[in-house]
């Protein structure tokens, strides 16, 4: 028994060296990219570090004056407006195109292209794009709009509509992606289930409601958490397609933009590191109360 | 180091000519565009790798502060130039507390282009030289109401109020403003004045001579109007290649800004300064006494990207527009004052420019706005002048 014993601790050691040997090369660009990065950034938020020299240690001196900013509560209020209005919509149409994709619904190759174009298309591409379809002169949804007869719009720097313009964008952008998780969620639910209740004479929407739903939950979960978490950095779309002063900034600027502009355009980079603390907290707290009510909605099969 | 795409192939000529003189000396010429430029020499300079020779403009007082830039005047005294050979506000531009930390490239003026072919289609009278501001303003109303009255769809004006340089920044040096006071401990954004420059942007689009600042932050005015949707508009020189190029060119025509108090020019431009790290500062120096020098203006000249700030070659620049006529970029020059700078110039241009913003999206009156602007100037002014002491 002994000799056995220690020959399993032995292989088991060597075994759990090799794995750590495996993920090193990934674990030290993290420990350094990353874990070493959230360190340094907190301090920073602590001190007055701007373009060169060294950063004097100030205190809470960056949170105070970030509380008392208007644009910070601005950019606040834009971020979480985009992700009340993206995560619903992203979800609800990726899940919808994964169970009709998944019905073997005979989607000619053409619409697959469309449906599959942002998942690989770059942001940069998709965000310059957009841009011009949406501009005000030249743009092709104007040129319909005028064509139809109706009043064109400046969707990217009137107020009223930016917001809702780079949400489309980040919708569409963002639908193909979420899409293809859904399709090998729905591709794990056993055939087997959906036959007995056929059985039992279960029509369609019982059988999406009491069968699809619960079984992709697990996987409904991920996709919502990743998304969430997703929006909440919202930068990219908004960087491309609205100049810094345009008059659809101030309603579009979401946290990342409002820290990009101060650390790395004021070179404010003590009061930026603030900013992203400030986001950490924020995305870290609706995480917790999401693996919190997981549990109450989340079917897991043990 | 540059940022100008543009101006890129003709630095290749340039620096192969360098090279060929100067067979020693290796030169890399490193494109950068302009939204990274500040970015990336920031962090270079702050890690002591910055190039050893680099465009600079007027945020300089950000990098002698931080002591990156070399000073230049034992270099010039020893190779014996003559200062007086380049503009005054230029050289003046790019010097620091006596300091001389740059060489200058050329300069900037602003002045207005029309389009000739929408003059005629509406029969509006060109403008005429020395025009005052209400005569550009009655120029912009009767071009609205033809344009209107034959269902026309071109913009009577369009002005890149998105950048102060090419818009309210000359309109407030024509109130007689300096911005920024020759102590640089104050600023005079709080004059009455200051408002009036602002007030008259925002009727003129409230009259609907100039489009609303939505479409205006959608596409620049630049574009506006080489798609010939705009029949005037205040561009600067570094746009006149592109306004050289147009399909109509033959129709622009040029003139100085209309008078307001006076029609003087903030001069802008770019220097060549080094890196006080510079591993090389005698070749460094080589290449910044060439490129500012007289051949490297010819060459900046006759490819229409830069009015020369070396006197001797100002000539040179004009005769090579084959459509449009340089020299009243020159004749603009004449009037010109120095670009108004302040050692927190990073700083202010950020919040006259937000404040702009405000301002012209209407969230705010122009009183408010500048007042605002005035105030948080100033405190921008007194933080800087408190860290540096």
């Amino acid at each position: 028994m002994a000799i056995k014993n220690t020959f399993i601790k032995k292989t088991a050691r060597k075994e759990a060296r090799t794995g750590y040997l495996m993920i090193a090369p990934l674990m030290i660009g993290l420990l350094i990219f990353s874990v070493r990065s959230f360190f340094v950034n907190f301090y920073y938020s602590f001190t007055n570090k701007s373009a060169f020299g060294n950063p004097k240690f100030i205190g809470f001196a960056n949170y105070e004056k970030l509380f008392h900013s208007d644009k910070f509560y601005a950019a606040l209020e834009n971020t979480f407006l985009y992700v009340l209005l993206c995560v619903p919509f992203v979800i609800a149409i990726s899940l919808l195109l994964a169970v009709l994709l998944n019905k073997g619904i005979n989607l000619t190759g053409f619409y697959r292209t469309l449906i599959f174009i942002p998942a690989v298309t770059m942001p940069a591409a998709i965000g310059l794009i957009w841009k011009w379809i949406l501009n005000y002169e030249f743009g092709l949804l104007n040129a319909i709009i005028r064509l139809l007869g109706g009043q064109p719009q400046a969707w990217l720097s009137d107020p009223n509509y930016v917001l809702l313009s780079v949400s489309a964008v980040l919708i569409w952008a963002d639908v193909s992606l979420r899409m293809i998780v859904f399709l090998a969620g729905l591709q794990n639910i056993p055939k087997s289930l959906y036959e007995a209740a056929e059985i039992d004479g279960a029509n369609n929407r019982t059988k999406f409601f009491k069968i699809t739903l619960p079984m992709l939950s697990p996987t409904i979960f991920f996709v919502t958490l990743m998304e969430i978490i997703g929006v909440f950095q919202i930068f990219d779309f908004i960087y491309l397609m609205i100049p810094m002063n345009s008059s659809g900034m101030p309603a579009a600027r979401s946290l990342v933009s409002y820290f990009y502009e101060e650390a790395f355009v004021r070179n404010n980079r003590g009061y930026g590191s603030a900013i992203t603390v400030i986001l950490f907290i924020i995305i870290f707290i609706i995480t917790m109360i999401q693996m919190k009510l997981q549990k109450k909605w989340v079917f897991t099969e043990s | 180091m540059l940022w100008d795409e543009v101006q890129s192939p003709v630095f290749e000529t340039i620096i192969g000519k360098f090279m060929e003189a100067n067979p020693d000396i290796e030169v890399e010429l490193q494109l950068t565009p302009w939204n990274q430029y500040w970015t990336k020499l920031d962090a270079a300079a702050g890690a002591g790798t910055a190039p050893d020779v680099f465009w600079m403009n007027v945020f300089m007082p950000k990098y002698t502060d931080a002591g990156i830039l070399e000073p230049l005047d034992s270099y010039i005294e020893k190779d014996g130039l003559d200062k007086s050979a380049w503009v005054p506000a230029m050289m003046e531009l790019y010097s620091d507390k006596g300091v001389q930390y740059g060489m200058p490239k050329g300069m900037d003026v602003v002045v207005v282009a029309y389009n000739k072919g929408i003059f005629d289609k509406y029969g509006v009278e060109y403008p005429k030289e020395g025009w005052t501001w209400d005569e550009f303003v009655a120029k912009g109303a009767e071009l609205r109401d033809k344009i209107a009255e034959k269902g026309g769809e071109e913009y009577p004006l369009a002005m890149e109020i998105d950048e102060p340089q090419p818009s309210y920044l000359q309109l407030l040096v024509q109130e007689g403003l300096k911005i920024y006071s020759d102590d640089g401990l104050t600023t005079d954004l709080n004059d009455p004045k200051a408002v009036k420059p602002f007030a008259d942007i925002v009727k003129l689009m409230d009259d609907k001579i100039l489009p609303e600042y939505k479409i205006l932050s959608d596409t620049k005015a630049t574009d506006l109007f080489i798609s010939e949707k705009a029949a005037m508009l205040y561009v600067g020189s570094w746009k006149s290649s592109v306004l050289d190029n147009a399909s109509f060119a033959k129709n622009i025509g040029l003139i100085p800004m209309p008078t307001r108090e006076n029609n003087h020019c903030a001069l802008g431009g770019i220097s060549y300064s080094m890196s006080a790290s510079s591993k090389n500062k005698e070749a460094a120096w080589k290449l910044i006494s060439y490129l500012s020098g007289p051949e490297s203006n010819r060459i900046q000249a006759e490819a229409r990207i830069e009015i020369p700030a070396y006197i001797a070659v100002q000539d040179a620049y004009g005769p090579t527009f084959q459509n449009i006529d340089g020299s009243i970029f020159i004749e603009q020059s004449k009037s010109a004052v120095k670009y108004p700078v302040h050692r927190a110039i990073a700083t202010t241009t950020q919040i006259i420019s937000d404040n702009a913003a405000a301002i012209f999206s209407r969230t705010v009156t122009p009183e408010e706005g500048v007042a605002k602007m005035a105030k948080e100037v100033q405190a921008a002014i007194d933080e800087y002048n408190a860290t540096m002491k």
